[in-house]
Order: structure tokens, then sequence, then C-alpha cells
């Protein structure tokens, strides 16, 4: 393999890596978005269901 | 005798009276004492929870993930979380993905300036070949 080709495979390697990486921040931006919404929406109810979540993570973690 | 006798009950019932007098009265003063200072407590406890809800409703929708973070957190302390092996390996896993991501930039010049290297290698190589 020349190394011009190796170069070239090298970049559109990370072309490829870095569209993907992109895609994945918007998804990741976009899901952040609707949580902040539904926070917004529902303070009590969401704040709960953290409190819960923590709760049940620690029972979980102390039975293992 | 029996005149001062007369005059004995007579003063013991005028105490009496007066006693009961004194207590009816201690009684209604506080009575009528007590419930507008217990509706200024309430209207007072009540403002005071409305003011803490607003200002909680305002801290949620300014900082949303640290008020769920710190539900969160709270909820594991509750759940008695807190010392546990897994409170431990998600300390360390923390710190050794903090130092990874503190070093990744590092790295990433690095590999960036190694492919630089190449790419203009190769093209020097082609550039002469093709002279």
């Amino acid at each position: 393999m020349d190394t011009s080709e190796l170069g070239s495979t090298v970049r559109d390697l990370q072309d490829k890596v870095e569209d993907q990486v992109k895609g994945v921040s918007r998804r990741m931006q976009s899901a952040s978005e609707r949580v902040v919404d539904l926070v917004k929406e529902h303070p009590a109810a969401a704040l709960a269901t953290a409190f819960a979540v923590g709760y049940l993570i620690a029972r979980v973690a102390r039975r293992s | 005798m029996a005149n001062g006798s007369e005059d004995q009950s007579a003063d013991n019932n005028g105490k009496e009276a007066r006693l009961a007098g004194g207590r009816r009265r201690t009684r209604r003063r506080p009575e009528s004492e007590a419930a507008p200072r217990l509706s200024n407590a309430v209207s007072e406890a009540r403002d005071s929870v409305s003011t803490l809800l607003e200002e909680w409703r305002d801290m949620v929708e300014d900082h949303p993930w640290k008020a769920l973070g710190v539900a969160l957190g709270a909820g594991y302390v509750v759940g008695g979380g807190l010392l546990t092996a897994f409170t431990g390996r998600l300390l360390f896993g923390g710190l050794r993905i903090g130092f990874r991501l503190a070093a990744l930039p590092l790295v990433r010049e690095e590999l960036i300036g190694l492919f630089e290297t190449v790419s203009e290698r190769g093209r020097g190589e082609t550039e002469r070949r093709h002279q």
C-alpha cells in the first residue's frame, strides 16, 4: 500500500468518524433539550422520578 | 362566733368567686389572643412555603440538570447507597475517565501531527515519481 493511499484512507476514515460523532452529538443534544423541556413543564414529577431512580439504584447497590 | 364563721365563709366564697373569675379571665385571654397569633403564624408559614416553592421552581428552570442530579443524589443517599462498593467503583471510574479526557487532547494532537507528516511524505513521494 502506497503512503498516499494510506493518507487518503486515513482521511476517509477521519471523515466517517467525524460524521458519526456529529450525528451522535446532534441526537444527544436533541434528547437533552427534550429532557430539559420535560423538567420545566413538570418539575415536581421529574424530580420525584429522579429521587426514586436514585433510591432504587442505591437499593440495588446495597443488595449486590 | 356564728357571725365570725359566716363572715369567713362569705370571704371564702368571695375568694373562690374571684379565683374562678380570674381563671375564666386567664382562660379567655389566651383564646382571644391566640386566634390572631395562630392565624398570623399560619399565614407567615404559607408565605414562606410559597416563596420557597417559587425559588425552587426558578432553580429548576434555570438549572434543570443540576436539579435532577441533586434529586438523584438525594435518593441515592436516602436509599443507603453512599457507603457501598458501587460508590467506590463510580468514584474511581469517574476519576479514570477524567484523567483520560484530560490526556485525550494531547494524544489527538500527536496523532493528527503524525497523520499530517505521513500524508505530506506521501504527496512528496508521488510528486517525485511523476517528475
